[in-house]
């Protein structure tokens, strides 16, 4: 059995290790709560953008001619824009994101088309090194500096990629937030454009034909295509490091709470083992008197 | 009965303005355009420019660098590129970038993709210096 000294220092290494876990928690949660903030500001832009486009496409305007709906009748070449985390000691996060992306790309193999990654975050871009599967390309995570412009350089960036012919279809695999509480990998089709909003021509409401547009339709259409696409990426961003943070703090909070009941334990085997000394003493010293009698 | 139009300004990164307003002038891509109660439903492309709201009591001013404004039902949603709002902005900033610019410009050629780079972003810089200066 370990001396009272060893399991001292045991005690003390863990309560470190808790300050840091401690602390990184916080740490998380605060980022976390800001994240939140900018998801929550900037979802009511990307609902209005969705919506713009369905009133452009319920106004009868034939959208499918735009290039960047280009529809390749056998897309052989695709590309996955992977998003992860730049660090780990957050759970599972990047697992699960590198795990969702790699069945993905197996399941477009098997339909026999190439597929190339674009990774973003080091520790998913360690992981392809490690693992020597080739990247098209691979970016840090800009973390707390991403705004929107960073968003709108890559969101062109792919456009360019798209429209040049090189790839035929582009993904996002990212981490969508459903709720505050739950999040889950998933990958979305960036190119070509498919609008989630489902229009049914039957049951168009002909309040939305009489819009006017300025200059016309066309013009306004080309304008807010890339930057339904810069939003598209922006909020796959946030929710991504959203999701991270959130990650982080669950993580931490375990290993805080992990580390609580170490020294729980510990100071229970201590104080045994103090006891123990102590016992072992007081028999030693009656055992002694004992003898001198 | 007050005849007002409810109006919010949206960027990607958060809602700059949301309130009523009585009259308000947006900065559209070829030109100001003014929306007042009762307009029929507009989507128009904006430039660079600022945005007026009147109400009774106060006008406000915004800058806005491109973007899509759309009206319907009385509601005016302007979504833009770029906006900040008159307190975002300071004026003696503005002024000294508007200077190193400007010496910038000076050296260079004069029809090179670089200065009409800089053109672009000395105008964004002129509006707002105007707002800023309101």
């Amino acid at each position: 059995m370990a001396s009272a000294r060893d399991i001292k220092r045991r005690i003390k290494s863990v309560g470190n290790t808790k300050k840091i876990t401690g602390t990184m928690e916080m740490v998380a949660t605060s980022k976390m709560k800001k994240l939140q903030e900018r998801l929550n500001q900037s979802k009511p832009y990307e609902l209005k953008v969705n919506e713009i486009i369905k009133n452009l496409m319920n106004a009868g305007f034939a959208t499918m001619n735009h290039p960047l709906f280009r529809e390749v009748a056998q897309p052989s070449r695709c590309l996955i824009l992977q998003i992860a985390g730049n660090r780990g000691l957050c759970g599972s996060y990047n697992v699960r994101v590198i795990e969702k992306t790699l069945s993905f790309k197996e399941q477009l193999e098997s339909e026999g088309k190439d597929v190339l990654l674009y990774v973003i975050g080091k520790k998913a871009t360690a992981f392809y090194n490690f693992t020597k599967q080739p990247m098209f390309k691979s970016a840090l995570n800009p973390e707390d500096k991403f705004n929107f412009d960073e968003a709108a350089r890559l969101g062109d960036e792919l456009a360019k990629l798209f429209l040049s012919g090189e790839f035929h279809e582009i993904y996002v695999s990212y981490t969508k937030v459903f709720s505050s509480a739950t999040q889950k990998p998933e990958i979305i089709k960036l190119f070509p454009i498919t609008p989630e909003v489902e229009i049914d021509q039957d049951f168009l409401p002909p309040a939305n034909m009489d819009y006017i547009f300025e200059p016309n339709p066309a013009e306004i259409f080309s304008y807010i295509l890339p930057l339904y696409l810069k939003v598209k990426i922006f909020t796959c961003f946030l929710e991504s490091s959203y999701s991270e943070q959130f990650a982080r703090r669950v993580a931490m909070k375990n290993a805080t709470d992990a580390a609580k009941e170490m020294i729980r334990e510990l100071t229970i085997s201590y104080n045994r083992a103090r006891q123990d000394k102590i016992t072992t003493e007081i028999s030693e010293i009656v055992g002694g008197a004992a003898a001198l009698e | 009965m007050e005849r007002l139009i409810d109006c919010s300004i949206l960027t990607p990164e958060r809602l700059i303005y949301e309130g009523q307003v009585g009259f308000a002038v947006v900065q559209a891509y070829d030109g100001e355009m003014g929306f007042l109660y009762g307009h029929s439903p507009l989507i128009s492309k904006l430039g660079i420019g600022e945005i007026r709201l009147n109400n009774p009591k106060s006008v406000d001013y915004l800058v806005i660098e491109g973007g899509i404004v759309e009206i319907k039902d009385n509601k005016l949603i302007v979504l833009a590129e770029r906006a900040f709002k008159k307190s975002d902005l300071n004026a003696q900033d503005l002024e000294a970038k508007m200077k190193e610019l400007d010496s910038q410009m000076n050296q260079m050629p004069k029809f090179s993709e670089e200065k009409f780079i800089l053109k672009l972003e000395r105008d964004k810089l002129k509006v707002r210096l105007k707002v800023a200066k309101r």
